[in-house]
């Protein structure tokens, strides 16, 4: 009984997980021989047999490795997939991630200065750098960061470490914590509730943080023997870029390129725009207070920066121009609207900003209409914050040269993030139509460098990919948003269960419970398998993680709510939904607890 | 020329760094487990170390300051609460450390071994 249910479950997370990965069906089946081969062997270990498991693994590397480098045509991925060895799971055994064998691509010995260059040292690059080298070939990796327009500069790393997620994070944890002092007083703990933030002292040891990541990062590279330079790289031909660099201009060749140059936030095209605003590039590092801050764009980064700088005690107000949080389920990302305007954050809806001027005082006066009514408005504030989006960062690469297409301002590529031209790739935040986030780019760099130079052919999966907004009150998801879900299935297809929480911390301080809310959006029939997960309340990143995996295993319903929960936790709230939206019942908890 | 310097015990060595971080020129600190009467330590990473670092000192600026840093005792050290550990400005977790005063170039351990990487260290301009 239990072997079936476990054969059942195991066919759904397999097609799941693998359709989207391997075109071929015959390298399905391989794969799942290979899944029952590699766990019979493993049982083995004691016998002494692992030596045994790595020469296989090395052989399969070989053939692999043979029918890639003969194929030069970046679209032939079926005939590719199908016909080269299935990969052993590299990310689950460490033994055929680093034991194996060199396999340079012999052909470009003695042409080219480098196996591989790759551009741009962020998350992306540095895994697909890193990787690379691990497998063999000789890297090397071009960052280099155009200051801001208020001459804000920064290390190697790339955007989530210097100007991302990482100082985004910890100014959040510093605004929860502001808020967990007015809370602590109603825990009995004696506190002065006139507490002030320093934000000099708040900036300099994020900064420090950030040094350190750098310097960290820096000795890593050296550490790994990829060669780090310093410089801003553009394309002569397809195998030759030209390095700007402090001491002059180096011209570097490689047999294969990696665009891995990300992006940077955009300005909007009005008056005053460059000279008097400020950009995240420039938010974590100001040297002078923000004040009363106008952050124009309610997308993730927008809604972030107003939600930490409110916490901080200064007065953001969001300009919207048209929708909150745009591609995220639009109910969730309208509760997440009103939990922030709840908590003092006004909303200028359906509002364009049309200059800014810097008055005798200092002080920025920035003129708006409103899109719907035509009426014009205006109001004063210490900083002006863009978050209207962020554009990829082609503009200095000379593509053309090279002969690289792009799209709008990022460049396309297939599913192996190979561009239109056969030696040169692409992934990140640069490449058009797929999730700008961190851990997207560092799994989509260490895959690529494991096709280029370990002989593997398994894909970037970019489905049913986790995230957070780290709002006040955090939202997290995973897989479709409702609106998706109904696109793709009906709406008659479509089951929603959604139901209101109280945390139990939140109780004794009396803080709001109103927009504790989650949902789980599923098939409606059959076995209810879960589309997406939505939740907003405390920790939410915390909470989505496990549930992410579960979902990319082919979470159902029934599984959920048979699913026992820890409690007191808000996350056992997902084994708790109930209440579908079709049936019309209140979704808001009648008692306080259980 | 670097300047160097060989301090034993916390007392000492914060006097040092009081007298040294009024100047401009950069600071590297080398800690390390004390030597026993015929000048062995009984940290074979330091012991390891000790000649990489002195070799690529020459990489260092000119009148920077090179700072030896005797911790003490194995048992001193193996204590928690030693005051090596516990200055958030050293904030120690491994020994040999190798760093340069209140900046974030830092190596510990095996790595202080590490010539490429010691050298580095000594000429990182960021």
């Amino acid at each position: 009984m239990s072997l079936t249910l476990w054969n059942s479950r195991f066919s759904v997370t397999f097609v799941r997980q693998y359709a989207t990965i391997f075109t071929s069906g015959s390298v399905a089946t391989s794969i799942l021989q290979n899944k029952f081969t590699n766990s019979s062997i493993l049982s083995f270990h004691n016998n002494d047999k692992p030596r045994q498991r790595t020469l296989y693994t090395m052989q399969s590397n070989r053939q692999g490795k043979s029918q890639m480098t003969d194929t030069t045509d970046s679209a032939n991925i079926g005939g590719i997939g199908a016909a080269a060895a299935a990969p052993q799971h590299p990310h689950c055994d460490r033994q055929t991630m680093y034991d194996h064998q060199p396999n340079r691509q012999q052909s470009s010995r003695g042409t080219y200065d480098y196996d591989l260059v790759v551009i741009g040292g962020g998350s992306a690059g540095l895994a697909c750098a890193k990787e690379a080298v691990q497998n063999g070939a000789r890297v090397a990796c071009l960052d280099y960061v155009k200051p801001t327009p208020i001459g804000t500069k920064w290390g190697v790393g790339g955007t989530c470490v210097n100007v991302g997620c990482i100082p985004k994070k910890l100014m959040h944890q510093a605004s929860l914590l502001g808020e967990a002092v007015h809370e602590a007083a109603a825990y009995g703990w004696n506190v002065d509730d006139k507490i002030k933030p320093d934000w000099s002292k708040l900036v300099s040891s994020v900064q420090n943080h950030i040094k350190s990541v750098n310097w960290v990062t820096r000795v890593d590279l050296r550490d790994k023997k990829v060669e780090y330079i310093n410089g801003l790289g553009s394309f002569v031909d397809r195998h030759t870029m030209v390095a700007k660099l402090k001491s002059g201009d180096r011209t570097i060749t490689a047999q294969t390129f990696v665009i891995a140059v990300g992006g940077r936030p955009r300005y909007p095209d009005i008056p005053g725009a460059v000279e008097y605003g400020i950009t995240s590039d420039d938010l974590f590092s100001l040297d002078h207070e923000p004040g009363k801050t106008l952050v124009v764009g309610a997308g993730y980064i927008g809604l972030e920066c107003a939600g930490f700088l409110k916490g901080l005690g200064y007065e953001p107000t969001v300009m919207v121009r048209s929708i909150v949080l745009r591609g995220f389920d639009q109910q969730m990302a309208e509760l997440v609207a009103s939990s922030m305007d709840e908590r003092g954050i006004p909303f200028l809806r359906k509002t364009v900003p049309l200059s800014v001027t810097k008055q005798d005082n200092g002080k920025l006066l920035v003129k708006y209409k409103n899109t719907e009514t035509g009426e014009e408005g205006e109001d004063t504030y210490d900083t002006v914050l863009w978050a209207v989006g962020r554009k990829g960062l082609v503009e200095d690469l000379n593509l053309s040269n090279a002969g690289v297409t792009t799209f709008k301002d990022k460049i396309q590529v297939d599913t192996k993030e190979a561009t239109n031209v056969a030696n040169i790739f692409a992934v990140g935040d640069i490449i058009y139509g797929k999730p700008e986030l961190t851990p997207v780019a560092v799994l989509a760099g260490r895959l690529l460098a494991r096709r280029l130079y370990g002989g593997s052919n398994q894909r970037m999966d970019y489905s049913d990919v986790a995230t957070t907004v780290f709002t006040p009150l955090e939202y997290a998801c995973v897989g479709l948003s409702e609106e998706d879900a109904v696109k793709q299935h009906g709406a008659d297809g479509v089951e929603v269960f959604h139901g209101y929480y109280k945390p139990t911390e939140f109780f004794i301080p009396q803080k709001s419970v109103r927009y504790c809310y989650l949902k789980a959006v599923a098939e409606r029939t059959g076995d209810q398998r879960v589309y997406g997960l939505h939740y907003l309340g405390p920790v939410a990143g915390e909470v989505i993680q496990g549930f992410a995996a579960a979902l990319k295993s082919g979470l159902t319903i029934n599984t959920l709510i048979n699913t026992v929960g820890i409690h007191p936790t808000t996350a056992e709230e997902f084994t708790r939904l109930s209440i579908t939206k079709r049936s019309g019942l209140d979704p808001t908890p009648a008692s306080c607890c259980s | 020329m670097v300047v160097t310097h060989n301090v034993k015990g916390f007392e000492e060595f914060s006097k040092k760094m009081e007298e040294l971080e009024t100047g401009n020129n950069a600071v590297h600190v080398l800690f390390s487990g004390g030597k026993d009467e015929n000048g062995e330590s009984w940290c074979p990473y330091c012991v390891k170390a000790e000649p990489v670092i002195h070799d690529a000192l020459k990489k260092a600026p000119d009148n920077s300051h090179f700072v030896h840093v005797d911790v003490g005792e194995r048992a001193y050290w193996k204590d928690l609460n030693c005051p090596f550990r516990k200055d958030p400005n050293t904030h120690l977790i491994f020994l040999p450390t190798l760093l340069r005063w209140k900046q974030p170039q830092r190596l510990d351990g095996e790595r202080c071994s590490n010539k490429d990487l010691v050298e580095m260290m000594f000429e990182d301009e960021d």
